[in-house]
């Protein structure tokens, strides 16, 4: 398949991006996460793009009555592969443990699988747990973002990383902000002052192998 | 001799713009303080920053004050300090105005909460 080189929508924000972003999106209020949740799930849904869905805070019946609501069947796009929902523990606390490597090779094949299959594109949103931070390979949380923001110059899966700021305290928030390119404020998707380019980053920390 | 003139990065205004942006949505005063010295360890010629509730009486000469206050709160002070003055000095003035922001942000929210 040729790649689509188009622009794509995230949902909650009137802008358009190449696919492939990394997005950081810190969360300070439960309706504001939903929101951008489900309108970016939508957009993907929409523009045919195959769409992923990492939380604990949206459910199936919720996403029923909201895709719903615009004439998209939950239980086709879950049974045709367009559509992938688990909850984020299931995904970053697997066998209560954080493991980047495991992460980074699950996101590439997801690229590689949505594409065979004709995807024009590829999406997925994952709220962060801040549990993660207690698991063993918690302190690879960092490099883990860093590492996916390299893997998305390959395999330009569109990424929204929600951080709740009621979980994750002010020193992490801004640690967290280095190692993400693009972020929410206020509803905008902006360039990020902030950013280390992953290849800098990565080389000052010592990663755990 | 050569004379050094101080440089104003405009990524570093872009970083206190955006700090100001996020700091609105952080939950309270730790998480608040708590991004902010980790931020404006950033600026050039810093070494690191603290913040003190209470105003700090023996502070060593390297350290500059910045209370974060306004004509009705009184929020402590960032103490940051300073390994190289010159490359410091052009944010001054900003860091000035960003406490202010910050004391303005916590005024707001304590006036929501009586």
């Amino acid at each position: 398949m040729t790649p689509n080189n188009s622009t794509i929508s995230l949902g909650f924000t009137e802008q358009q991006f190449p696919a492939g972003v990394h997005v950081c999106q810190i969360i300070s209020d439960d309706n504001e996460r939903q929101e951008s949740l489900l309108k970016f799930l939508l957009a993907g849904l929409q523009a045919g793009e195959r769409t992923c869905c990492f939380s604990e805070q949206v459910n199936e019946s919720i996403l029923k009555e909201f895709l719903g609501n615009y004439g998209i069947s939950f239980n086709n796009v879950i049974d045709s592969g367009a559509f992938i929902l688990s909850g984020s523990r299931n995904i970053y606390l697997h066998e209560n443990r954080f493991d980047p490597n495991r992460m980074l090779a699950m996101i590439k094949r997801y690229h590689e699988e949505s594409e065979a299959q004709g995807f024009s594109n590829s999406r997925v949103i994952g709220e962060m747990l801040s549990e993660v931070q207690n698991v063993p390979g918690g302190n690879r949380l960092l490099e883990y973002e860093a590492k996916i923001t390299l893997l998305l110059e390959k395999h330009p899966v569109t990424a929204v990383c929600q951080y709740d700021a009621r979980q994750f305290d002010g020193a992490t928030i801004m640690d967290i902000l280095k190692v993400h390119p693009w972020m929410v404020v206020r509803g905008s998707v902006v360039h990020n002052p902030f950013h280390i380019p992953p290849a800098k980053y990565l080389s000052t920390i010592k990663a755990e192998d | 001799m050569k004379n050094i003139t101080p440089e104003l990065r405009p990524e570093v205004l872009g970083q206190l713009l955006l700090m100001q942006a996020i700091i609105s949505s952080l939950p309270d005063k730790t998480s608040i303080f708590d991004f902010t010295c980790r931020g404006l360890a950033n600026l050039p010629g810093v070494e690191q920053v603290n913040y003190s509730i209470n105003k700090e009486e023996a502070i060593a000469t390297s350290i500059v004050r910045f209370p974060v206050q306004t004509r009705s709160g009184n929020y402590g002070e960032l103490l940051i300090d300073v390994s190289d003055t010159v490359a410091f000095m052009p944010y001054v003035e900003y860091l000035k105005n960003f406490c202010f922001i910050i004391g303005v942000i916590l005024d707001e929210r304590a006036k929501k909460h009586i």
